[in-house]
């Protein structure tokens, strides 16, 4: 039991995990039966309420935990706790009940003679010199840590199969305030790690994430829809507190996501916007084909409603310093500025600044901005790289007008970074994929691009990443014919702006370096998103927008810099296997997950309206039926040293 | 056995005439699955043997169920121990807990309404009625589980359905001249204003519950409405279809 070396919570040693699937325990002076009655009280604490054998027998079997603990125990109580802890995990209707008593079972069988003894009165609390213990108990679930923000998955699936819309919503809003947008564009690593996808198809998480956000939004003013007859909380206006000015730069998916976090705890918050646009990337870098416009505005409405001021065209380094701000009596600053320029392919005849050679980034956001004379115009586009910018490139040049659209990437299709989905979508669209091709040479005439010289590859050994190294076939040279030629291989942030920020540290690869609170080198500015990143996905930068918000939150009360207690939460969970892809789930299969419609390929190439319908009300709530809840209660103990008890973690 | 595709085994079951407990299962609201009395043993192609609640388990091809094993039944006995550990013994208890033959329950509890939380008040209130109303009490997480339905009297309607579904009368309706009390764990939680029926002046039913019937009617069914109780109304329309109009009007 105490062989293997002690979990760590934060700086802490762990005297004892205990969790779904076991027990670990590294100090052996713990009372084991103290840490089971926590541990059923906290299951029941986070019991739903609903089934019989969870929400009265989880409660019936801590009260056996504190009589055996008490020394009052008898012979017969040992056998309930077994006829219990095996009904309880038998016939529970969710994954609270079934998954947490199994622990029991295991000290029942394995630890007999220290429940035998502690029937006696023999228990190991009155060890000499045995510290005192805090216990910490946490409910996460596979989805929920594979999520960079840790939402309630299982909890808003609940209230969707319940018919309850806008509780739904109002989870999901805790900690994320653009559902819409997530809703449509993220990359779901929850979905990934969902045990439904184990017994037939994981749950469509994203897809009902959209739905309740769409759904509240279209029929919030209805007071007789039952599905959101409740009227909405009335939201706190706190705007005349005295709360300090915050200052944040760029109104993308961080930037947002901290001002409505900043904004609901009572501080004055500006964002500076450089374009013209809210919504970042979201906004300029995705096409309205995958998420529309309006759901932007709609959402960035919505925080502007709490208090937030968005200052548009003015953008860090040409129109304002971080020093003007500190200046104008901002607090504390954080700089979610993205990632905008494009990386070069690195290629001959790239820069010798041809009509119809454009940046995958430049192109979007020129369409995006309704800046179509900037987009170069032609019959036949070629988009190199294989990511989900280089896929919305070679979507969208149907939607401008092309006849052909081309992608070019150097690995084969199973290596593609682009999300299955996309890349599936665009195939039906009909774009012609040339997999195990590099560029090689932009070839130009009279000034224009006329083609791009390519070579074929073959896969080699595999690199760092995992995945097998094209290697180039010699004297393979051909050439596809191209009107307009589109680079998508990746972006980086924009060295004249970062390295022009006094006190700011920025890496070499032109990222801005930060601390575990997200903050810089320099005091009171903080830096998340992609600028910190690199190219990284929507819900990340959403997931550093809200920490940011908290860390600048507690700077400014307390100016204390300690980790944050719910950082510190998912770092010891990510120590836990919480998703096992090879488990094997005793449910019947065969209820798939219900396709979402969506428009015809044939019609939907030529014009920006929205692919994906979305569900209905009664697919949604059949979707969500589908759900297992998943959660996993996990507690923790620590040996509280002398007389920092306050900061044992229990909070 | 054979069976058409798509009932549940509980459904096959009670028409072959094998007993399966329930408490939470009603044919008009369908399967909910909190009470878990209705547990069989299930396996079959690709599934590893396991126990499901057979009220919302679909029938397939080559499942095999045992809807009684002394595992079921020592199961089954268990979680009627914690209800009756829970709850007064009220009639749907005291006749399960004899056909099983527990005279006491071997655990013990603080609870003390007779509310066995089978959830048909609350389903009802949000499927049928579309009040939502009801639910679970403090079903969040974190929160300490208070075994008890909650009410929200902003959301109820003194449309009393829930007093007629439940089986052990946890929720009360109660008309007393012109007041409906809605009563629940003997605690009265929303009062209403009873209507006069236009024909014989009795107080019949409140002034939400009709909104909410309106809300749901077209122009021509809103116009046609006439404020009458039961027994008047009955006895307008068979005048009406006999062509003898009211005799008062």
């Amino acid at each position: 039991m105490a062989s293997a070396p002690p979990l760590r919570y934060g700086d802490r040693e762990v005297a004892a995990v205990i969790g779904w699937g076991g027990i670990q325990v590294f100090d052996t002076r713990l009372d084991i039966i103290k840490l089971c009655y926590e541990y059923a009280q906290a299951v029941q604490n986070n019991s739903c309420g609903q089934c019989i054998p969870c929400r009265t027998g989880m409660r019936v079997l801590a009260g056996l935990f504190a009589k055996i603990s008490a020394g009052r125990g008898e012979k017969k109580d040992l056998e309930h706790m077994e006829e219990l802890s095996k009904t309880i995990s038998k016939s529970s209707m969710c994954e609270i009940g079934q998954s947490s008593p199994r622990v029991f079972l295991y000290l029942l069988e394995n630890f007999r003679d220290t429940f035998i003894a502690a029937l006696k009165g023999e228990t190991g609390v009155e060890n000499v010199g045995s510290p005192r213990y805090s216990f910490h108990s946490m409910l996460t679930a596979p989805c929920m840590q594979a999520c960079p923000i840790h939402l309630d998955i299982p909890k808003y699936i609940e209230e969707i199969k319940a018919g309850r819309f806008r509780e739904s919503l109002e989870v999901i809003k805790s900690r994320l305030p653009i559902a819409g947008i997530v809703g449509r564009v993220c990359v779901r690593p929850c979905e990934f790690n969902c045990r439904r996808g184990l017994v037939d198809e994981p749950i469509q998480i994203r897809h009902l994430k959209r739905f309740v956000a769409d759904y509240v939004r279209d029929h919030a003013q209805d007071s007789s829809d039952k599905y959101v007859r409740k009227p909405a909380a009335a939201v706190i206006s706190k705007q005349h507190t005295t709360q300090p000015k915050v200052a944040i730069i760029g109104a993308g998916p961080s930037g947002l996501t901290c001002a409505s976090f900043l904004a609901k705890a009572g501080y004055n918050v500006t964002i500076f916007e450089m374009l013209s646009e809210s919504g970042g990337m979201a906004a300029v870098g995705i096409p309205d084909y995958r998420l529309p416009r309006y759901i932007v505005r709609g959402e960035v409405e919505e925080i502007e409603k709490l208090g937030v001021k968005i200052v548009y065209g003015k953008a860090l380094g040409p129109s304002f310093t971080l020093d003007d701000l500190e200046a104008e009596g901002f607090k504390a600053i954080f700089i979610g500025m993205g990632c905008h320029c494009h990386k070069s392919l690195g290629i001959e005849g790239e820069d010798k600044g041809y009509y119809g050679y454009v940046p995958g980034v430049y192109f979007l956001r020129s369409i995006n901005l309704g800046l179509f004379d900037e987009v170069p115009k032609g019959k036949k586009m070629v988009v190199v790289g294989g990511g989900n910018v280089a896929i919305d490139c070679v979507r969208t040049a149907f939607r401008v007008g092309f006849d052909e659209s081309h992608i070019v990437y150097r690995r084969s299709r199973k290596e593609m970074p682009a999300d299955q989905v996309e890349i599936d979508d665009a195939e039906s669209e009909g774009v012609s994929f040339h997999f195990l091709t590099a560029p090689n040479r932009v070839i130009g005439e009279n000034n224009r691009v006329k083609g791009l010289e390519c070579l074929r590859m073959q896969l080699g050994e595999p690199d760092s990443s995992g995945r097998r190294r094209p290697v180039v076939v010699p004297g393979s040279e051909f050439v596809i014919e191209a009107d307009v030629i589109v680079a998508a291989i990746g972006q980086e942030g924009d060295f004249n702006c970062m390295c022009n920020l006094p006190g700011v540290e920025v890496s070499k690869k032109g990222a801005i370096l930060v601390d575990e609170n997200l903050m810089t080198s320099r005091k009171g500015v903080f830096a998340g998103g992609d600028c910190v990143t690199g190219p990284d996905v929507l819900i990340r930068a959403c997931a550093h927008g809200r920490r940011i918000g908290m860390a600048i939150d507690r700077y400014l009360v307390d100016g204390s810099l300690a980790p944050l207690g719910e950082v510190t939460d998912s770092k010891f969970l990510e120590q836990l296997k919480l998703y096992d892809a090879s488990e094997a789930i005793a449910l019947p299969a065969g209820t798939g997950r219900i396709p979402v419609r969506h428009e015809l390929p044939a019609e939907r190439k030529k014009d920006f309206r929205e692919v994906d319908k979305g569900f209905t009300t009664d697919e949604a709530v059949a979707e969500a039926s589908r759900c297992l809840r998943c959660y996993r209660v996990v507690m923790y103990a620590c040996a509280c040293h002398g007389t920092d008890e306050i900061s044992c973690g229990k909070s | 056995m054979q069976a058409a595709a798509g009932m549940t085994v509980l459904e096959v079951a009670r028409q072959e005439g094998l007993d399966i407990p329930t408490l939470c299962y009603l044919k008009a609201l369908g399967p909910y699955g909190v009470c878990r009395l209705c547990i069989v043993e299930a396996a079959g192609p690709g599934l590893i043997p396991t126990i499901l609640p057979s009220c919302n388990l679909t029938i397939s091809e080559g499942l095999i169920i045992i809807t009684d094993s002394p595992v079921i039944q020592s199961m089954r006995r268990t979680i009627l121990e914690l209800l009756l550990a829970s709850t007064p013994l009220t009639d749907p208890l005291k006749v399960m807990a004899g056909n099983f033959g527990i005279k006491t329950s071997r655990f013990t509890s603080a609870k003390s309404d007779p509310c066995i939380l089978c959830g048909l008040c609350v389903r009802v209130c949000r499927y049928k009625i579309g009040a939502s109303a009801l639910s679970f009490a403090s079903a969040g997480n974190g929160q300490v589980i208070a075994e008890r339905i909650g009410m929200d009297p902003e959301l109820c309607i003194g449309c009393g359905t829930c007093a007629n579904i439940c089986p052990v009368q946890a929720i009360q309706l109660e008309d007393l001249e012109a007041e409906r009390r809605l009563i629940l764990y003997g605690t009265v939680v929303r009062r209403f204003d009873l209507l006069k029926c236009d024909g014989c002046g009795a107080p019949y039913t409140t002034r939400e519950f009709i909104d909410s019937i309106i809300s749901r009617l077209d122009h021509e069914q809103k116009c046609s409405l006439k404020n009458l109780c039961c027994e008047c109304a009955r006895q307008y329309y068979a005048e009406a279809l006999t062509g003898q109009f009211p005799s008062d009007g």
